[in-house]
């Protein structure tokens, strides 16, 4: 049961880690390459993005 | 024919419940997860979405409890005096305390409910009453450990479970050779 509710979670953080993307990419008028460069300064633990 | 069983109905743990319980699990760990990881200004819109997905995940969870007290939908109701008792069977050494149900998983689904809800609930209000975002941001530092902590939980009952089927395995008879 634990690895059945391992395998929905990282299934879960997929699904609306891409939906977040999306919505950051469309409807923040970001565009797909920039919030994609934020993204991984963010998770790397870079302080600015492209600016 | 009249029935004579005055039991309290209980509601049965079925597949659509059971998944339920999965699907909740699952959108709130991921939406927690995400959010967490994009906390930064620069990924504000993917923090917000993940956070209010999280929101909607807990709204309809507390829904379900409220419109289903009894069986596997209800709200974790943590019991101090089961807890004493298992946490004293436990250390003893009960072999049966250790394969059972854990009463800490209420305590610890109540914390996360409550942690987890409040840095979700609160990033909500600082969408529209800006003082909010430090309490939002110390909300969410908050939960991290809480969270962390409910896999060690797990992890550590899990480990008690196996301990008791190994000590549940009969050792193997001694064969008596006659001379």
């Amino acid at each position: 049961m634990i690895r059945r509710m391992l395998t929905h979670t990282a299934a879960a953080t997929l699904v609306i880690a891409v939906a977040a993307f999306t919505f950051q990419a469309l409807a923040g008028g970001d565009g797909i390459a920039r919030t994609a460069w934020t993204l991984t300064a963010a998770v790397a633990g870079g302080d600015h993005g492209i600016d | 024919m009249g029935s004579t069983d005055t039991r309290p109905p209980v509601a049965r743990r079925t597949p659509g419940r059971l998944l339920f319980l999965f699907a909740f699990h699952a959108a709130l760990s991921g939406a927690f997860i995400v959010a967490y990881l994009t906390g930064d200004e620069d990924t504000y819109a993917m923090h917000q979405f993940a956070g209010y997905t999280a929101l909607a995940a807990l709204a309809v969870r507390l829904l379900a409890g409220v419109l289903m007290p009894v069986g596997p939908l209800r709200l974790p109701r943590p019991a101090m005096a089961a807890t004493r008792d298992w946490l004293r069977r436990a250390a003893m050494g009960d072999a049966r305390a250790w394969g059972q149900r854990s009463p800490l998983l209420a305590w610890m689904a109540l914390a996360l409910l409550a942690v987890v809800g409040a840095a979700a609930l609160s990033g909500a209000v600082a969408d529209f009453v800006v003082p909010m975002e430090k309490l939002h941001e110390a909300l969410g530092e908050v939960s991290l450990p809480v969270v962390l902590a409910h896999v060690a939980l797990v992890a550590a009952l899990l480990g008690l479970k196996k301990a008791a089927g190994w000590r549940a395995r009969p050792t193997p008879r001694q064969e008596v050779i006659a001379p």
